[in-house]
């Protein structure tokens, strides 16, 4: 993957509007990006495959700025970044869980997808709701059923990540300032 | 108040010097990374904008460089990132690079020696955990996160809560390591560890061999922990040479522990995940009679020696069933050799047995699950398309211990293997 598709630092200012795309529990990382094996699969290959198993109306139908909407565990199974990827490449600004896998947690915070925790979103809204994420309030409202609820909020340190751009954003600062600046254009 | 293992570790690594307790957020130093698919890695930093790949490197020692998953090179593409990775290894003068070696990752850090109890150490891959077995604090990242470590030698971690794992029961002469992991998930659900440690601890964990313990600990992120826990006891001398007794890491009596769990194998006995989870667990007899068209033995979870013997013990003098390919693959070339000398091999493939390389690839392709195909496996994860990508997403995967798999590879169906062991 050669560049972050949806700018990923807004989605945690400024409120956002979505589809949403409703999925179930322990939806895993070779639903994601499937063949682990392939160390840098294409961009195309990654953002036609995501979730495609599960729905194959989703990479179709997606739209830039859609969210991604799951119950439990979500991200369960390998540590592959391109899980996190392809759902950029997908266009998703936001994923909003019950609760998800640890390894795809961090690799949603170094390469800055949003991935937050709405308890209860799964029952609460209905596959193609118009949603409204507003993360400085902490709220998630269904523009559709006109209902809200909240979602928790992420900790100073890795809000800080997300408003750097990802963690590829401090690597570099810090590598500049050990006196390894990136190469000129 | 006393502390747990991963308190412990954590207080040991945290740079601030502190001693930590669970839900501390901490930089911590870490011991070693162990890196796979180097050309994400490297695309990370091409990203970042050094188009060489990354700079520098935190300590050329303590980073273990594995071209493993792709191995042998499938194709051009694969042998030219294998060699751009060995121009990088030499640039950066790692001492530690493993260039064309078939093999697990996790398998090989073992066999060379490069996990001690105590240890903090993370690596691109999510089976990374399964060090825990030998006492070490080791979780899986990805590869922006690898390429941090790469660069400081450190990472941020939230300290976990702990579950302490009770086993009891009477060790057997076969593995069961599956069994007792499959039990836990079927029982509490594939995230009832979600960002927890967990201690495994009582007499079973005391008598099982290191070989199970390893199979555990490698499982302990299919419930979502970010460690797994065993004792250091004498029996990880396999692995690690001249242990010293002052690095094994013991929690506190008085530790603090979110949950505990108790499990006697005695009472569990062979269980059978369904497709498509890791916790759509039963007991075999509950699978009884599913037909198989595969079956597959290996991976970092059970492909060491004694994962292929007892496959060998029940498949001596008799033949894998007509119209079922049993695929066997160990975990390393060590392993391979062991496996070699005692006489295994040849039981094995006098039994119609196909062998497959020492490698990841027995977790994913080549041995392809066809959508109107059933495969048994004894590999690490049982998810929609895990042998065959999205084509194939349909496939029924049944994950199972290894006497499990070897009894059904014999029967051509899933059957209780007590009859088949000698």
């Amino acid at each position: 993957v050669t560049a972050t598709p949806v700018s990923p630092a807004y989605a945690l200012t400024a409120p956002r509007r979505g589809r949403a795309w409703l999925f179930g529990d322990s939806v895993d990382t070779n639903q994601l990006a499937a063949g682990g094996l392939v160390a840098t699969p294409s961009d195309d290959v990654l953002r036609r495959g995501c979730l495609r198993t599960l729905r194959p109306d989703f990479t179709d139908g997606v739209q830039p700025g859609d969210f991604v909407v799951t119950g439990q565990n979500f991200g369960c199974g390998s540590s592959r970044q391109t899980a996190v990827e392809a759902l950029q490449l997908c266009g998703v600004s936001a994923v909003l869980v019950e609760s998800v896998a640890r390894i795809h947690r961090r690799n949603s915070i170094a390469r800055a997808l949003p991935t937050l925790i709405a308890p209860g979103i799964t029952a609460a809204i209905d596959d193609g709701d118009e949603l409204e994420l507003d993360y400085p309030r902490l709220l998630v409202t269904d523009l559709t059923k006109g209902t809200t609820m909240s979602i928790e909020a992420l900790s100073p340190s890795v809000e800080a990540i997300y408003r750097a751009g990802g963690l590829g954003a401090v690597i570099t600062a810090r590598l500049t300032e050990a006196g390894f600046p990136p190469d000129p254009d | 108040m006393g502390q747990t293992i991963a308190e412990k570790v954590l207080s040991r690594h945290n740079l601030s010097g502190k001693e930590v307790r669970a839900g501390d957020a901490i930089d911590a130093r870490i011991d070693g990374l162990m890196v796979i698919n180097y050309q994400a890695l490297r695309a990370a930093y091409r990203r970042m904008g050094y188009k060489d790949g990354p700079p520098t490197v935190f300590d050329r020692s303590r980073v273990f460089l594995m071209n493993d998953h792709v191995q042998p090179p499938p194709n051009p593409a694969a042998a030219r990132d294998n060699y751009s990775s060995g121009l990088d290894a030499r640039r950066l003068d790692l001492a530690n690079f493993y260039y064309s070696e078939m093999g697990i990752c996790h398998q090989m850090m073992l066999d060379y020696g490069h996990v001690r109890p105590g240890q903090l150490i993370v690596g691109t891959d999510s089976h990374t955990i399964s060090y825990g077995a030998l006492n070490a604090a080791a979780t899986g990242i990805g590869t922006d996160e690898a390429a941090y470590v790469w660069a400081f030698g450190e990472l941020f971690f939230t300290v976990p809560e702990t579950i302490k794992v009770l086993l009891g029961g009477a060790p057997r002469g076969y593995p069961i390591g599956k069994d007792v992991i499959l039990y836990l998930a079927g029982q509490y659900g594939d995230a009832f560890a979600q960002n927890n440690a967990l201690e495994f601890t009582g007499p079973l964990a005391a008598s099982m061999s290191l070989s199970n313990r390893l199979t555990i600990a490698d499982h302990a992120v299919e419930v979502g922990a970010k460690f797994g826990f065993f004792d250091a006891d004498e029996k990880i001398g396999r692995y690690v040479t001249e242990a010293d007794e002052s690095e094994a890491v013991r929690p506190d009596p008085d530790a603090q522990y979110v949950r505990e769990i108790e499990v006697s194998f005695d009472e569990v006995g062979f269980q059978v995940a369904k497709p498509f989870r890791f916790d759509n667990v039963v007991p075999v007899a509950e699978a009884a009679g599913v037909r198989i068209d595969q079956a597959r033995l290996g991976s970092c979870a059970n492909g060491r020696f004694e994962d292929i013997e007892v496959a060998a013990r029940m498949l001596a003098g008799r033949k894998v069933a007509a119209g079922v390919r049993f695929y066997v693959s160990p975990a390393s070339m060590s392993v391979y050799k062991q496996c070699v000398d005692a006489g295994l091999v040849s039981t094995l493939l006098e039994a119609g047995v196909q062998f497959d390389r020492p490698g990841c690839t027995i977790c994913q392709t080549p041995g392809v699950v066809l959508n109107e195909e059933v495969c048994i496996s004894s590999t690490t994860r049982n998810y929609r398309g895990r042998f065959g990508g999205n084509e194939c997403a349909d496939a029924q995967v049944y994950l199972a211990g290894p006497a499990t798999v070897a009894a059904a590879a014999i029967a051509g169906e899933i059957v209780d293997p007590t009859e088949f062991l000698p």
